[in-house]
């Protein structure tokens, strides 16, 4: 009877040989494959492009000086973008002055070491009187007014709901040579009737985000700073007690005998700002929240009224 | 079972090989794939890490650079202060350095490194955030976080942290070692899972193959089930199926060879008997011939007496071819028995005698008498032989010669019929053993005689065999089995 033959035609024989042969293969690939998989060296590509146009590190560079309101961090935050807006449209490369205090800010403007500054109102006020330096700017408020309050902010605890109930409390205020500072010491206290000496302290601190920290904290039971700087603050433990009368915003000044070619590409461009439109394409963006709402022209004599508040004495001013 | 090892070797082999093959490198591409993904992942997790510690340090740094701008000498050595803090705080900060736009080192940590701090970034890359992972001569694997410091469009420089990547290394080499015993240990159990299945595949084949080779096709018994309800067992079903074909077919072409048979016998037999009533009436002519002498002369008692001793031996010649056909006939209802083939070919050729005389033929017997038995069925041993002796008969002409030799041969015995007729073509050969196929006049033959003696010796265990040539005579021979088991006692 015919008997199937199962045995494969091909030689199976070769089997005892592919084993070794195979594990053998195995092994070297996987040593092969290990060195693959640990060499890790590698380039990570650029994730952040940050870079500085080239055509403007040739143009002139012009230091604009601004005074120490802010931490130089927030300050550099917030007003860099401005100059890279400026020197981007002006044939200027427009660098921040940072300067250590208020008064150091004129200094740089007298000077010359800067061509313009960001003062404050009643720094201007004093330094106009003195040295005639001059506004040529101011900005927009979120209403596009030209003007801006200061606010008197307390902590929940401390039970203040007007002014009066400041005696005894510890005060928080910014810089002396600021317009929030003299509007509450100068003016609102005496006419409410209070002195400086009814609170049990009062701190001048150097920057406004200074103020504004102590009383979150519960340092201080009150703090007077900018109004723009606490609207976002409702709901996180402060409120408003008092705002000052609308003042003319803070100015970026000059020098009387400015370089009327730079200050006016300058107002050019920043006058350009149009507060919708460039809203809208993200141009401010960045800026200081003082200034995203664009700019207008400014004269001195907007700024009577903030004389009329602080009763500048130019006798005070530091000369240096 | 030897039989079906190799079926299962190889079939398992197979299985293992291509599939395991198959599933082994999908394993090793998904592991392949995974690890690196993994690789990947870890990387970047570690340079997101290594980012954001960089900026957090960044942030001082700027700060720093901002009061030493701001406060002149009054503040110079705050930003190295903050760096060796920086690094003495983190273990894995193998470097800080922090560079101005120009290239120049603003300050560094650890201060002994450095000569050994790598080569800044490209000057095109400094105002991006960067990074890079290397093997460094001195620091060995780093994983380097290089940041600008700047705020907005305000660039102080870069400042560059180079932490340790070895733990990154650690993690990736962990994670192949995972990887490849996972992978190994899943492929193992794929391949004993395979072995398995396949050895129960082969199992049930080799059950089959077992049961093919078994197969008798004599009232063999239904195979046995694979004990599965899957393939095999549809495959034990149909082979059943295919069993019982084969058998019925077998039947049937039992029943044509019967037939077959019994037609090629009824022709033998007209053949025979026409030279039996041959042999009968030569005698009965004598005997008519001498009941007429004796009846027209019956006073002729001298010639009566000679007619009737004439009668008497014609009649004794016809018994005699009566009880050699008897002899002939006698066998016909027998089966396998031992039989001495020499007196078996003798008593068929002597039902020849008449007939052969009459063609002149001449025929030779070398019959050894000391053969031993052969486990034959009788009449058909004398069909086959009849049939050979017709088949020289009809080959050769008159005066022609028949050799019937017998002998021992390759532990059996021979039976060889060989005259010296016509001969067979070398082109028929192969054909001659066909039923049907034969070479004689139409009707002169059946073409059955040779298919017949080729069934009748094969299905005894024999083979026949033919040598022949054109003109050249034919030697047809008959091998067969001895009878083993009585040949000691029969001789």
């Amino acid at each position: 009877m015919t008997r199937l033959d199962p045995r494969p035609r091909s030689g199976w024989r070769r089997t005892p040989l592919l084993l070794p042969a195979g594990l053998l293969a195995i092994a070297a690939l996987t040593a092969l494959f290990y060195l693959i998989v640990m060499d890790i060296a590698r380039e990570f590509p650029p994730a952040q492009a940050n870079t500085v146009d080239s055509l403007a590190l040739q143009k002139p560079v012009v230091h604009i000086g601004v005074i120490s309101r802010y931490r130089p961090r927030i300050l550099y935050r917030g007003y860099q973008p401005i100059m890279d807006y400026l020197t981007a449209n002006t044939p200027y490369r427009f660098e921040l002055l940072l300067s250590q205090d208020y008064n150091e800010a004129l200094q740089h403007l007298i000077t010359r070491r800067a061509s313009a500054v960001f003062l404050g109102s009643y720094l201007y006020v004093k330094a106009h009187a003195k040295y005639g330096v001059i506004p040529v700017l101011k900005p927009l408020n979120e209403n596009f007014l030209p003007v801006s309050r200061s606010v008197l902010i307390a902590h929940p605890q401390a039970a203040i709901t007007s002014l009066r109930d400041l005696r005894g409390k510890k005060l928080a205020l910014p810089a002396r040579e600021s317009f929030s500072s003299h509007w509450l010491l100068d003016y609102e206290l005496a006419r409410h009737g209070l002195s400086p000496g009814d609170l049990a302290q009062v701190h001048n601190f150097p920057h406004h985000h200074t103020v504004i920290a102590q009383v979150l904290n519960g340092n201080f039971d009150a703090g007077v700073t900018r109004e723009y700087l606490v609207k976002d603050l409702d709901g996180h433990g402060v409120h408003a007690v008092l705002y000052s009368d609308p003042i003319p915003s803070s100015p970026i000044a000059v020098a009387a005998n400015y370089d009327r070619e730079l200050i006016a590409a300058l107002k050019t461009a920043l006058l350009a700002v149009n507060q919708e439109e460039h809203r809208r394409r993200g141009t401010t963006r960045d800026w200081d929240g003082e200034f995203v709402n664009g700019f207008v022209e400014a004269w001195d004599a907007d700024y009577a009224a903030v004389a009329a508040i602080v009763a500048v004495d130019t006798t005070r001013l530091d000369s240096r | 079972m030897s039989n079906t090892f190799p079926m299962q070797a190889t079939l398992r082999m197979r299985i293992l090989l291509v599939t395991g093959g198959v599933l082994l490198a999908l394993l090793l591409i998904i592991s392949q794939v995974l690890l690196f993904q993994w690789r990947e992942i870890i990387i970047a997790k570690q340079y997101d890490s290594a980012v954001a510690v960089a900026r957090t340090f960044a942030v001082a740094v700027i700060d720093a650079l901002i009061e030493e701008e701001q406060f002149g000498g009054s503040r110079e050595g705050m930003l190295q202060t903050y760096l060796d803090d920086f690094t003495r705080s983190l273990d894995n900060v193998k470097y800080v350095v922090v560079r101005n736009l120009q290239d120049q080192t603003l300050a560094l940590s650890p201060a002994q490194s450095a000569g050994a701090i790598p080569a800044a970034a490209p000057a095109a890359g400094r105002q991006q955030t960067a990074g890079r992972l290397f093997r460094d001569p001195h620091f060995a694997w780093v994983i380097e976080a290089r940041l600008p410091l700047h705020i907005a469009g305000k660039v102080w420089g870069t400042a560059a942290i180079g932490f340790d990547a070895a733990p990154i290394r650690k993690q990736v080499r962990l994670l192949f070692v995972l990887l490849f015993v996972t992978t190994m240990i899943v492929s193992c159990a794929t391949l004993v899972v395979l072995h398995f299945l396949a050895s129960r595949l082969t199992a049930s084949l080799s059950r089959l193959v077992k049961e093919i080779d078994s197969v008798e096709f004599a009232g063999s018994p239904a195979s046995p089930s694979s004990g599965t309800v899957d393939d095999i067992a549809f495959l034990f079903d149909r082979f059943d199926l295919m069993k019982q074909r084969i058998e019925q077919s077998l039947a049937q072409i039992e029943s044509a060879q019967r037939q077959v048979y019994q037609a090629e016998k009824l022709a033998s037999i007209g053949r025979l008997a026409s030279g039996v009533a041959h042999q009968v009436n030569n005698p009965l002519h004598g005997i008519r011939s001498c009941l007429y002498a004796i009846r027209r002369e019956p006073e002729n008692t001298a010639q009566t007496q000679q007619y009737l001793a004439l009668i008497e031996e014609e009649i004794s010649n016809i018994e005699t071819v009566v009880q050699k056909l008897l002899g002939f006939a006698r066998q016909r209802a027998s089966a396998v028995s031992r039989l001495d083939i020499a007196a078996a070919t003798r008593k068929v050729v002597s039902l020849f005698d008449l007939r052969l005389k009459e063609k002149n033929l001449r025929v030779t017997l070398d019959l050894p008498a000391d053969l031993p038995l052969v486990a034959i069925d009788h009449q058909l041993f004398q069909e086959v032989v009849m049939n050979l002796l017709l088949n020289s008969y009809d080959a050769v002409g008159p005066g022609g010669e028949i050799t019937i030799t017998a002998g021992r041969q390759d532990g059996g015995v021979f039976l060889t019929v060989k005259d010296n007729g016509i001969g067979i073509r070398a082109e028929d050969l192969p054909s001659i053993f066909d039923p049907f196929f034969t070479t004689k006049e139409i009707g002169t033959g059946t073409g059955l005689g040779l298919a017949v003696c080729q069934s009748i010796v094969e299905r005894h265990g024999g083979r026949i065999s033919v040598q022949s040539a054109a003109g050249q005579g034919a030697a047809f021979t008959v091998t067969l089995r001895v009878d083993e088991d009585h040949e000691s006692s029969d001789h």
